[in-house]
């Protein structure tokens, strides 16, 4: 005879309630929301035929069905977040650092590659073999622009781990540290290669760096502030352009960290962003452009028309980079009648020469810039060897 | 589905625990959950747990109604049985490759603690220290119970047959089974984790580790290991406990031991005394002469470490326990009992340490190279801060107090704090509530990891 008192079954079924409730209350409508919170497509929820015939895998498929949504996966992530750093001083993430002086480095993309960024902006960017392969490629690109009668320049812009790499902590291992640390204290073999066109302002940014988040935000993975104008001049100074553009500010605003903001820690810290008054953003063109290049992309094509109203501008300038380019494409057109940028992020492969085509068609340019953050620079052999592939030097 | 998981909180432990409370067949609830249980997590093979039991149940009819040789003969052919099921699944491909040939063998969730279940039963059986199991549906209980089903505590049956069909839950066995469940949640998830979180990437990276880090591999594996499983056993018991069972303990403190003979007798008890009964005795024990108490102690250790898994690494650390003990009880013994305390301590724990290497170790090659980077100074140790962040070092501090009875000694004289039956009488009200809050709190602070879906690899569930 198994016996149970009243009272132990009320306790059983109020606790079987309560335990229920997380995932009782998931609802499909907020997937879109969760998709964002996770940066992934959500795990789908197992078609019924799978049960028959892998019911295990089925039973995965829901269990990560259910991790993805139960309730409130958001809230209780963000509360486990600020814990981790206000309560014990390290970062929620193993993919993120907390540096010297408040600064927050983004050392991974994902969590599954802690330290992928380190990797690609620190070792990889100034080694002889990035060096060499931009060496062979490079004057591919400056050929096709040759053939093109516009001239082309390549940007290597320096990130927050080389730029403020004594700031780097003891935590982060040795080789990554010694590796950001390269640029600062010998140099970068980058800097040798001005003669085909490629600009590394390390030295000129490395000399105006401050503290202040002025220059550079310190929670941001992305550049914002007076460090878009360094590089922006270093590259008008490259071209014997001048670099006086007295309408030209800086705005700061409060916002949270680009960095720590979406794991939900809401601290408000001072952000720039350079501003010019003269520039409109012609958002028609802007559209229309977008879906010419529609094709060539994977996710939605990203670009921006920016018109001059500066009349001493002159010119038309395409700028393709990578996400960097979102604040360098408003210090760039101050510098031109026009600014087209086109975001090469979500770009698919064998694509660039067609891109350009498609720019040309839409709009005539006189000068190209590629703007790529250091650990980027990949993306200028891949468009190289692409050419190079399709004989259109 | 292992018991931290979103799927078995918020899901199958609410369904049955409703349907436990519920339903008036209580038993049929519990096989019922316990083969979807199963059903979950392996699939048809379910079929083959089955069969088992079925074959368990005509065994154990088979032995109780025969007397002598015929007795003992069924009790062997059913043995045999059982390991042959044991051996197939779980050391063919060990053993095939001892002859060079390659075979992938599907490793039965939970065999080797179902099959030590059905082995208890059938000699339990056999030495009249239990009758005979004549309900199908019992004995199904009895050995697919999903509280323990593939991870222990090992159940006697001689001990769990009254409890399968004469038992109660009242509010204390519903209080103490949510102690013990949330308290080894807690345990498995907030340290046992978060240790495993810094010795897994250590142990993957063993041929560039420094000393210090090899030291720490092997520490944070030392604790992982005692958390995770003592969590589990303890999480099985709160389970037992809510369903009205009394499931033995299976951990006693064992990283006070002063000696190996010692950290047995507080470690994975269950398997300790199954042992001890079910080998160990019937081998002859220490009766006939030091020699063949040796060949006992070494023969069982053997198995003890080949039961934990088909690899060179398992018998080796079954063989190094098992000489451990022999020297302990040829001279090592005399020894420490005229050291201080401490030095016994710091022997017991360094023993214990180099036996998780040999443990954790995916190869003999690899405990090679930690064991030799532990005990061979260098020069090019990594801050401490590049090995372990923050919380990593307050989970190695409570850790360390939670290997030690200090803290729930401290606790229990203001707390109610999970206890084996009979439970004090003397705890006022206030004790419960003190009890149920902490509980509270360490459950809220697993959830934080469960839901961030933290790192959570369960060590016992390929056993």
């Amino acid at each position: 005879m198994v016996t149970v008192t009243w009272k132990s079954s009320f306790v059983l079924l109020a606790l079987a309630a309560l335990l229920a409730l997380p995932v009782a209350t998931i609802s499909s409508g907020k997937d879109p929301g969760l998709s964002a919170f996770h940066t992934r497509t959500l795990a789908k929820w197992p078609a019924l035929e799978a049960f028959t015939s892998d019911p295990v895998s089925f039973f995965k498929s829901a269990a990560a069905a259910v991790a993805d949504r139960v309730e409130p996966i958001v809230e209780v992530t963000h509360l486990r977040n600020n814990i981790f750093l206000y309560g014990f001083g390290t970062a929620p993430q193993r993919r993120i650092t907390i540096g010297r002086n408040g600064y927050v480095f983004l050392n991974g993309g994902t969590e599954s590659s802690i330290n992928g960024l380190l990797e690609s902006e620190c070792l990889q960017a100034h080694s002889e073999v990035t060096e060499a392969r931009l060496r062979t490629y490079l004057p591919v690109l400056l050929q096709f622009a040759a053939r093109r009668n516009y001239a082309i320049h390549f940007v290597a812009n320096p990130t927050m781990p080389t730029l403020y790499a004594d700031f780097l902590p003891d935590s982060v291992a040795k080789n990554y540290r010694e590796g950001c640390l390269k640029p600062m204290r010998e140099g970068s073999p980058l800097e040798r290669l001005a003669d085909i066109q490629l600009i590394y302002p390390f030295k000129e940014m490395f000399a105006q760096r401050d503290e202040t988040g002025i220059f550079y935000p310190s929670t941001n993975f992305h550049p914002s502030g007076d460090s878009v104008r360094v590089v922006r001049d270093a590259y008008l100074k490259f071209v014997h352009h001048g670099t006086e553009f007295p309408n030209e500010r800086l705005s700061g605003i409060s916002r949270i960290s680009e960095i720590l903001g979406p794991l939900g820690i809401t601290k408000r810290y001072e952000q720039f962003t350079l501003m010019n008054p003269d520039l409109i953003e012609d958002g028609p063109a802007s559209k229309r452009l977008s879906g010419m290049l529609s094709p060539y992309y994977v996710n939605p094509a990203v670009t921006r028309v920016l018109t001059n109203k500066n009349p001493a501008a002159t010119g038309t300038a395409l700028l393709m980079s990578d996400s960097f380019g979102n604040e360098a494409s408003v210090a760039f057109a101050t510098a031109f009648k026009r600014l087209i940028w086109v975001n090469a992020a979500y770009m698919k492969q064998v694509s660039f020469p067609f891109v350009v085509d498609e720019v040309e068609q839409f709009e005539h340019i006189d000068s190209m810039i590629l703007l790529f953050q250091e650990g980027g620079l990949e993306q200028l052999v891949g468009w190289g060897w692409e050419i190079t592939v399709l004989h259109l030097r | 589905m292992v018991f931290s998981s979103i799927d078995f909180l918020f899901i199958f432990l609410p369904a049955f625990l409703a349907a436990y409370a519920a339903l008036p067949a209580k038993n049929a609830a519990i096989v019922l959950f316990s083969l979807a249980f199963y059903f979950v997590g392996e699939g048809w093979y379910v079929v083959i747990v089955l069969a088992s039991v079925g074959m368990n149940y005509g065994f154990g009819l088979a032995i109780s109604s025969r007397d002598g040789v015929a007795r003992k003969q069924f009790l062997i052919a059913a043995i045999t049985a059982n390991l042959l099921g044991l051996i197939f699944f779980k050391y063919s491909g060990f053993i095939a490759s001892l002859f060079g040939v390659a075979i992938s063998m599907h490793l039965l969730l939970g065999i080797s603690f179902f099959t030590f279940h059905a082995i208890s039963y059938l000699i339990d059986v056999y030495r009249r220290d239990a009758p005979v199991e004549h309900s199908l549906p019992n004995l199904a209980l009895y050995i697919l119970m999903f509280p323990q089903l593939i991870a222990g505590p090992i159940l006697r049956y001689a001990k769990i047959a009254p409890q399968l069909v004469e038992r109660s839950v009242t509010g204390l066995h519903v209080y103490y089974g949510l102690l013990y469940f949330f308290v080894g949640l807690g345990a498995k998830v907030l340290i046992a984790d978060a240790m495993a979180g810094i010795a897994d990437p250590l142990f993957d990276r063993w041929q560039q580790l420094s000393m210090i880090e090899a030291w720490i591999a092997a520490l944070s594996y030392t604790f992982q290991i005692y958390f995770d499983f003592s969590g589990y056993s303890a999480m099985a018991i709160g389970l037992g406990l809510i369903c009205g069972f009394d499931f033995p303990q299976n951990f006693n403190f064992p990283y006070v031991s002063q000696s190996i003979t010692e950290f047995w007798r507080r470690w994975h008890m269950t398997l300790s005394s199954w042992f001890r009964d079910y080998l160990y005795i019937p081998l002859g024990g220490n009766r006939h002469g030091e020699a063949k108490t040796y060949r006992n102690l070494v023969t069982v250790f053997v198995l003890c470490g080949l039961w934990h898994g088909a690899a060179w690494t398992f018998l080796i650390w079954g063989l190094y326990h098992g000489l451990l003990l022999i020297v302990e009880r040829m001279v090592l013994s005399r020894v420490l009992q005229r050291a201080p305390s401490v030095i016994r301590h710091v022997y017991a724990m360094l023993a214990v340490t180099i036996g998780w290497v040999l443990f954790r170790a995916q190869s003999a090659d690899q405990a090679a190279g930690v064991l030799t980077k532990m005990f061979v100074p260098d020069v090019s140790a990594p801050p401490l801060a590049q090995i372990v962040n923050n919380v990593e070092v307050v989970t190695f501090i409570a850790a360390g107090l939670f290997s030690t009875p200090v803290v729930y000694y401290a606790l229990r004289s203001w707390a109610a704090v999970p206890e084996q039956r009979p439970w004090p009488t003397e705890l006022r009200l206030p004790h419960y509530v003190a009890g149920l809050t902490l509980t509270t709190l360490v459950f809220a602070a697993s959830l934080l990891k469960i839901y961030t879906g933290s790192y959570s690899p369960f060590i016992y569930f390929r056993f």
